[in-house]
């Protein structure tokens, strides 16, 4: 095991720059998941690690050595990619010993680790089969085996469940975050979906258009988003934005809105009185209430069963509610809504950054 | 798809440890076998066609005036077993393409 820093890291395409220097700190044992939207650039970083890709500028330290330079089955890492990439001309029992037969370790070498990592992974009956006689879950678990009888310093992920079904991607998300408390090797995980990162990562890197925009646990992005793209890529419903303007008198604080709409705030804010700001408030957030609150129109409900969702419209603006209780909730009904003052966040409406009181 | 599969192939080989003339002795080659194969029955076929003689010894039949229908006919039967049996031959290795070790 061992720690991996990123230290100002660029990658260029000819005149084309996609990662504008990144820095990431990532210590022994972590699991670190990058997250970001198509093209950030999330899986290109895990590609210069894993040494697939030149770095343009910049370090990249695997324990104390700089690897820069360094091929990659020197960099002794594993990797898992998105559509498994198994030898499908190769039984399990060969995939999984293909590189330490490359290393040239021995047969009874080889045999141990494969059932080991076969035992740990539930494959030992599937050993002699080829990968198009697995199903697609046990097709990704060959390709962590793969990895596993390595036992490498680092284990990189590549999008690895976004070829399964919904269900099975639940179920392997418990098993990776299982396999990683078992072995406790470093590990960085490239998604984009925010569930997968909230639930299965020590810390979250937030990536967007080659720059990182928040590093954090999942709570502390989710509790203090650094900015407006953070606030609305980590939650799912998306946290409601409502644009405008700041007005502070005496003791009290709001947001009035263009359609003049009082949105309230607690007695401490930050910013000043006539500052363009962006009011955020998360669906779970809100509570329906009786007279007081914001007057919402319901536009549509959808169920879940634990929570309802309730779709509104708020004087021209879009907003969404999520209730654990079962209220008969009925479209084109008027409805109040009251904001959880300790959770509404407020952002600069020009540069996107929180403000903090 | 292929380019894909190829490149995380190579991909996975490298961090495997696989060199490049590895990569495409023990992963690439035996991937592109149905498809050479595929090929190597075609140009087989194509050239028994042109090329061997009792073949094109079947149009001198043509020119006569009377041409010995009975006669072309077992001929042209039997002539066109060899290339037969190479196509059935060829085929069960074709089929035998892998599948499934990617998803695209």
């Amino acid at each position: 095991m061992a720690s991996v820093s990123v230290e100002a890291v660029r990658k260029t395409y000819g005149a084309l720059e996609v990662i504008h220097g990144i820095d990431i700190a990532i210590p022994d044992g972590e699991f670190v998941v990058l997250v970001g939207p198509s093209g950030c650039g999330k899986s290109t970083l895990l590609r210069m690690i894993a040494g697939l890709e030149a770095i343009s500028a910049g370090t990249i330290r695997i324990g104390d050595t700089v690897v820069n330079e360094i091929p990659p089955k020197d960099r002794d890492i594993a990797m898992v990619f998105q559509n498994y990439a198994l030898y499908p001309h190769m039984t399990v029992r060969e995939n999984m010993g293909f590189s330490l037969k490359l290393r040239k370790a021995e047969q009874a070498v080889i045999n141990e680790r494969v059932q080991k990592a076969a035992q740990i992974l539930g494959l030992t009956p599937l050993l002699d089969r080829y990968p198009k006689q697995l199903s697609g879950g046990q097709r990704q678990r060959v390709a962590m085996g793969r990895a596993i009888v390595r036992n490498p310093q680092v284990f990189l992920f590549d999008e690895p469940l976004s070829n399964l079904d919904a269900k099975l991607r639940v179920q392997m998300r418990t098993e990776i975050k299982a396999l990683h408390q078992q072995l406790k090797t470093t590990s960085i995980y490239v998604t984009h979906d925010q569930i997968e990162a909230m639930t299965m990562a020590d810390r979250i890197v937030v990536m967007h258009d080659g720059i990182v925009e928040q590093i954090g646990t999942p709570l502390e992005l989710y509790d203090n988003p650094a900015n407006l793209f953070v606030a609305g890529f980590i939650g799912s419903p998306a946290i409601n934005l409502i644009r405008g303007v700041l007005r502070r008198s005496g003791n009290r604080n709001w947001v009035a809105t263009e359609a003049g709409i009082d949105l309230p705030l607690g007695e401490v804010t930050a910013g000043r009185d006539g500052q363009e700001v962006v009011y955020g408030i998360r669906p779970e957030h809100l509570t329906p209430s009786n007279g007081s609150g914001l007057p919402v129109k319901v536009e549509v409900v959808e169920p879940t069963g634990a929570n309802t969702f309730v779709y509104a419209e708020l004087s021209g603006a879009q907003i969404c509610g999520v209730f654990s209780e079962r209220q008969g909730f009925t479209p084109g009904s008027m409805l109040h809504l009251l904001p959880q003052l300790d959770r509404v966040h407020l952002f600069d409406a020009e540069t996107g950054q929180r403000l903090v009181a | 798809m292929l380019t894909n599969s190829l490149m995380n192939w190579s991909g996975a080989a490298k961090i495997d440890g696989a060199n490049s003339f590895r990569i495409i002795r023990l992963i690439h080659l035996p991937l592109m076998m149905p498809a050479l194969m595929a090929i190597g029955a075609y140009a087989l076929l194509l050239s028994a066609d042109r090329e061997i003689t009792p073949a094109a010894a079947l149009r001198l039949f043509l020119t006569t005036d009377d041409t010995p229908f009975n006669v072309l006919m077992a001929t042209g039967a039997i002539y066109a077993l060899p290339p037969a049996a190479v196509y059935y031959i060829f085929k069960r290795c074709m089929v035998r393409a892998h599948g499934g070790a990617v998803r695209s």
